[in-house]
């Protein structure tokens, strides 16, 4: 790898950051891990060259500080600062610093961060690239434009935040009477958690798949796509489980959503890994464009293992300034991947998180599964981030032999000490719905009914 | 990810406070931990509650006798952000700090830590060429500064929050400090 980058501070926690701190070791770069208190004894914090700790347990003392963060880099000699996903991730302003202080950061520009972090920004830019966005609305300010567009667009509408995404700040409207009111509560709440109360409005798509297209670009203007991942089980608008490819698409809007991915991150002069997400309808058959995300995702494996490229690793090349060695007839797709999420959580408790020290520990092995984890006998799962444990993601030569052996390797998953998800997984997993691929983006609201905890009796 | 306090009557800040009171009981050697504030009460724990009933339980019961004390040492050890104190100066290599979780008695030998308030340099002195805030010696109030902590132009002050005599400086001016790095040591005797 070019010299460029030797040592990368890695501001992030969990199994992402042992990931990236897997990456640079087999790149020959150096890692240092930012920590919290509460990370001090992480699996990151020992596998990492060095630990800095940088502040108290809650993130915007530690994680969410880019002073701090920045300030750690330079004072351990890093020349490049990854943030992983969450947290600063898609921070313009973390952006902004690391280049202030000669620092480069493992992403895309500050600019391409702000275009795509206002969703409404996002839209307009998805519409000028010729990517079909959903009907609706710039920004809303009195519900008598909101009701306009109702009348346009018809009913249900999704009220959303434009500085959220990620599934967060958005409110659906069915009945028009409802409007004047989830327009002023939607805009109180995106004012409490992003400190900016403009809101926009969309059509709502009842019967929705959620598919998203990986793209990478680099700094010599070169964009390719690593084909699409289908994360249409989701629970209150959080991806629970992930594949790739999305099956039964018709080649014809395959071919649509790569090229319409590929189109708008061409217009930006994307650099670096991104996802750009649509919500495909599943009465029409059309696609429209949701948002970007200006990160490395939590799903990305599923796309590493049928594409075999590694896509951290592919991120701190670009940053290193070195052209994609590949192009996109390079990218060859083979084999089924699909990705289960392990959280923390009860699911007879409505997935109410739950802390607490792991005492057994033992995931699954076998040839083409792998888990993404952070976790160790005796780890302590803290109470001040969120509830992942482990990403188990699978490879088969077909999806049918994927859905058997994520079955299998959930079964195998043996943790104790905290409540998991693991139980829940295998049950979705194992739905009819999941198997002939007829899932949407309301499945597992559907089916939780049906759930029978091991734990709820 | 989901939001944990669903309880009504509290607030995000109360949630919060009792998440941290979870946490730091699991670190310490209680178990259970009961809080009652006005009409409020709230027992974590992991055996077996406490009785329920207004009273403290009359010593015959099977509840240990540590239990009415046990809200002080937790609450404590959540307020105190130096329980694991890192050896300073150089940022420590990773084998090191995860060793870390130490506890927090630090008032062994009459003499007490100084620890980092936030990670960032070390200023033992107001300004090059003035003399340091404090040396070795030096007698020592809560109020008195002691040092300054920067954060990209952002000066945090460091007071001693003890009354005694300096007798160890750990760091040396303009080192990198990681947050709660122990910077001096004050004996109060």
């Amino acid at each position: 790898m070019s010299g460029s980058i030797r040592r990368v501070l890695v501001a992030n926690r969990g199994e992402i950051a042992v990931r990236i701190v897997h990456a640079c070791r087999e790149l020959g770069i150096e890692t240092v891990l930012a920590v919290s208190e509460a990370d001090r004894d992480s699996l990151g914090a020992r596998l990492a060259d060095r630990a800095v700790c940088i502040g108290p347990p809650r993130a915007p003392q530690s994680y969410l500080d880019v002073a701090r963060i920045v300030t750690a880099a330079v004072a351990t000699g890093c020349d490049a600062v990854h943030p992983g996903y969450g947290f600063l991730s898609e921070s313009p302003a973390l952006a902004r610093a690391c280049t202030e202080h000669g620092l480069t950061f493992v992403g895309p520009t500050a600019a391409q961060l702000e275009a795509m972090g206002d969703k409404i920004s996002a839209r307009r830019l998805a519409r000028a690239a010729g990517v079909p966005t959903l009907p609706g609305s710039e920004q809303v300010r009195t519900p008598q434009e909101a009701l306009a567009v109702a009348r346009e667009v018809g009913l249900p509408l999704i009220v959303k935040a434009s500085a959220g995404g990620g599934g967060r700040g958005m409110k659906v409207v069915s009945d028009v009477a409802e409007l004047p009111s989830v327009l002023a509560t939607a805009a109180a709440e995106a004012a409490a958690a992003f400190g900016d109360p403009t809101l926009y409005v969309e059509r709502f798509v009842r019967n929705a798949r959620h598919v998203e297209v990986q793209v990478l670009g680099d700094r010599h203007g070169h964009v390719v796509h690593l084909g699409e991942r289908d994360c249409s089980l989701q629970r209150r608008n959080q991806k629970v489980v992930e594949e790739a490819p999305a099956p039964g698409l018709p080649p014809q809007v395959r071919d649509a959503l790569h090229a319409a991915a590929v189109r708008l991150a061409r217009r930006i002069g994307y650099e670096s890994a991104g996802t750009v997400e649509f919500v495909l309808d599943r009465d029409t058959g059309e696609f429209f464009f949701l948002e970007m995300n200006t990160r490395i995702q939590v799903e990305h494996p599923v796309t590493e293992l049928v594409t075999g490229i590694d896509l951290v690793q592919q991120q701190l090349r670009v940053a290193a300034g070195e052209p994609l060695a590949f192009g996109q007839c390079d990218v060859v797709h083979r084999g089924h991947a699909i990705e289960c999420r392990i959280t923390a959580e009860v699911p007879s408790a409505d997935f109410r998180p739950d802390a607490g020290r792991i005492t057994a520990w033992d995931p699954p092995g076998g040839p083409n599964v792998r888990v993404d984890t952070h976790c160790v006998p005796g780890y302590l799962v803290p109470v001040y981030y969120d509830s992942l444990l482990a990403k188990l993601i699978v490879y088969a030569p077909t999806r049918a032999e994927a859905i058997a052996r994520a079955r299998s390797a959930l079964r195998r998953f043996g943790i104790e000490g905290v409540r998991t998800t693991v139980g829940f997984l295998d049950f979705l997993v194992g739905r009819p719905e999941f198997a002939d691929a007829t899932m949407t983006t309301h499945t597992i609201a559907d089916v939780l009914g049906e759930f029978a905890p091991a734990d709820a009796a | 990810m989901s939001d944990p306090g669903t309880a009504r009557g509290l607030t995000d800040e109360d949630v919060d406070q009792v998440t941290r009171l979870v946490e730091s009981l699991d670190r310490s050697g209680f178990d259970f931990l009961q809080v009652e504030l006005g009409d409020l009460r709230i027992t974590v724990g992991t055996g077996e509650p406490p009785v329920p009933g207004a009273a403290p339980p009359p010593p015959a019961a099977a509840t240990p006798a540590a239990v009415p004390q046990a809200v002080a040492p937790a609450r404590n050890a959540a307020d105190r952000p130096d329980t694991a104190v890192a050896p300073s100066a150089a940022p420590v290599a990773a084998g090191s700090v995860a060793a870390g979780s130490v506890a927090a008695g630090s008032v062994a030998a009459g003499s007490v830590e100084i620890t980092a308030p936030t990670m960032g340099i070390f200023y033992a002195r107001p300004e090059p060429g003035k003399p340091p805030f404090v040396a070795v010696g030096d007698v020592v109030e809560e109020t008195t500064t002691v040092a300054l902590v920067e954060v990209m132009k952002t000066f945090h002050s460091v007071a001693a929050r003890v009354r005694g005599t300096v007798v160890e400086i750990c760091v040396s001016d303009t080192d990198f400090v990681e947050f709660g790095a122990v910077l001096m040591r004050v004996s109060t005797e």
